[in-house]
């Protein structure tokens, strides 16, 4: 479909908020799986940025926020030619866009407490989920664990709070506390929080680590989660062409069952959310 | 009085050999899957044929990632004929593609010229299978693939193994990565092929600078796009001029004047490849630019401008 830009602002250095509109650009398209249905935090769009063929493919970009059933927010960083081009669009430009598209995060019934973990860029998603759960699920409470390089990239720390989330952060160079990584901060709040309960029933149990960002936070976390026994799910990148299944060019490798053998699945459309604990780092 | 001309809606009908399509756009191997993932964009029944994805005679994992990258104006890929295997193919996809009114192409490729043998013969009984598209030209895999496209007599002897194991129209998929397309497709026609395509991705290779690493994991791929079109139509005109043999043109035709390109230089019809990923309505744009194009020009038939550049 074709968009027009509504707003197009660098946050920081480097990093941009844009917004989109379009008829429907916040549900399902019709004709596709859950036509008419609003898109799912952890879904992506694949942006056509200019009418020419350099850069030729789109741009995955994952839904930050779904402002309204006709308007999206994405957050994205200007890395290579297509995020420069799409950095310069100004209000009115058009572009196509398709999606929303791919699985999301799956929140199981029986989950009441949310662990959402994001690094850098990786707060793209997690945002959409954070505006669901304080939205549209008050049987679920939220932490929020983000982490940077320095305060400039310790991004959405405040949506956090202003959702009433609680919020802790983490710089590499200690500009905004706590000093060190998030996963740090991460493991010393499940320690404090893990109890059990008069039945000797962990407390964890109904917990869930949602997390984005670097691979090394992601294999960390998701170590982290697989010790304390909570579920982790996590949104994964990769180089994209399609965006739809066709393209098999974005695979990962997961386990297949329980036997141990691994399969290639694909970004796009098996993921981009996948339970941490099958992936194959 | 004056008279209103109603343009004439032309005929799109094209025919490879015995294979008969409805227009002459067909989606290229390896970029529409088995059809399901764009059958959620379009009626598929509007295309002249679909190109299925490799496949073998075993299910195969494909290469590692990462698989693809973006170069100007167009992409490398090493898939590695990920593909889900011929038994499968004809028991859970093909009754879904055979639900639609176009032409199947079942795609396919072995590491020997037995396996070639062993997946025509299983696709020749399947029902739905409208010609077999015979892969020799794969640069992303160790054995088979281009191993067998850019060697003379191992072309011939595939393809003449495949037109022995079936009476299905049988298409040769040519390499570029030779010194000269024409004696390989020479090599086929007398095999027995009935059309080319062509062609297949060019080799290629892109590295990270900062990481002084390879692009994709393995090393080299397939480059595919708008980047590789002028070496596209230039063979398929070469091979037009010395072979007697229907053509399938492809290579980064992203719309409608693209494929008209092709047609001028020799193709029958046309295959939608990486277009497809940028723009999962390129096929059908495409064929409603070559009819638009054929009223515009009083040309009642898409066959009248085959071949018809002015050289």
């Amino acid at each position: 479909m074709i968009a027009r830009i509504r707003k197009n602002e660098e946050l920081t250095s480097g990093y941009f908020l844009v917004d989109i509109e379009a008829e429907g650009i916040g549900l399902h398209e019709a004709g596709r799986p859950a036509a008419g249905r609003p898109a799912v935090p952890g879904q992506f769009y694949m942006l056509k940025v200019g009418q020419s063929t350099d850069p030729l493919l789109r741009r995955p970009l994952s839904l930050h926020r779904k402002l309204t059933d006709d308007s999206v927010r994405f957050l994205y960083r200007q890395s290579g030619r297509g995020t420069a081009l799409l950095s310069r669009l100004i209000p009115g430009d058009e572009l196509d866009v398709l999606g929303p598209l791919g699985n999301g995060f799956p929140i199981p019934t029986g989950i009441k407490h949310a662990l959402i973990v994001g690094g850098g860029i990786g707060v793209a998603p997690l945002m959409a989920l954070a505006d669901y759960i304080s939205d549209e699920r008050q049987d679920i409470t939220a932490a929020a664990f983000i982490g940077g390089r320095s305060r400039e990239y310790v991004l959405g720390a405040d949506e956090f709070r202003r959702k009433r989330i609680e919020t802790f952060t983490a710089t590499e160079d200690g500009s905004l506390p706590r000093k060190g990584l998030i996963t740090h901060v991460l493991d010393d709040y499940i320690r404090e929080h893990m109890r059990k309960d008069a039945c000797g029933r962990s407390t964890v149990c109904g917990w869930a680590v949602y997390s984005c960002g670097p691979k090394a936070m992601l294999i960390s976390v998701a170590a982290m989660a697989k010790k304390y026994g909570i579920k982790n799910y996590t949104s994964m990148e990769s180089n994209m062409a399609c965006g739809i299944g066709a393209c098999m060019g974005c695979v990962i490798s997961v386990l297949d069952g329980g036997n141990g053998s691994s399969v290639y699945k694909k970004v796009c459309d098996d993921g981009p959310v996948f339970d941490a604990d099958d992936i194959i780092w | 009085m004056v008279k209103t001309l109603t343009p004439i809606k032309p005929s799109l009908a094209v025919k490879l050999g015995p294979l008969t399509l409805k227009n002459p756009v067909i989606t290229a191997s390896g970029t529409f899957g088995y059809g399901e993932e764009y059958s959620k964009y379009f009626d598929l029944s509007l295309l002249g044929g679909i190109t299925t994805k490799g496949l073998s005679l075993k299910p195969m994992q494909g290469n590692p990632p990462p698989r693809l990258c973006e170069t100007p104006s167009g992409m490398l890929n090493a898939i590695g004929l990920q593909n889900v295997g011929v038994d499968e193919f004809i028991e859970k996809k093909l009754p879904f593609l055979a639900g639609f009114d176009t032409k199947v192409i079942a795609n396919i490729f072995g590491n020997t010229v037995e396996e070639y043998e062993a997946v025509t013969a299983r696709l020749d009984r399947a029902k739905g299978v409208h010609a077999i598209e015979v892969n020799i030209s794969c640069p992303n895999v160790k054995n088979g693939g281009m191993a067998f496209g850019t060697d003379l007599e191992a072309t011939y002897d595939v393809i003449k193994a495949v037109r022995n194991a079936t009476s299905l129209p049988v298409i040769a998929k040519l390499s570029p990565n030779v010194t000269d397309v024409v004696p390989f497709a020479d090599r086929a026609a007398h095999a027995g092929a009935d059309a080319l395509s062509l062609i297949n991705t060019l080799l290629g290779m892109a590295i990270d600078i900062k990481s002084r690493k390879p692009k994709i994991a393995n090393i080299t791929g397939g480059l595919s796009g708008p980047a590789i079109r002028p070496v596209a139509v230039r063979i398929v005109w070469q091979v037009y001029r010395a072979v007697g043999l229907p053509i399938i043109g492809m290579g980064g035709i992203m719309d409608a004047s693209d494929a008209l390109e092709f047609m001028l230089a020799g193709a029958t019809a046309v295959a939608a490849g990486t277009a497809n990923f940028v723009n999962p309505l390129a096929p059908v744009e495409i064929i409603a630019g070559i009819e638009r194009y054929l009223i515009e020009n009083g040309i009642d038939h898409a066959r009248h401008i085959i071949g018809q550049v002015q050289a």
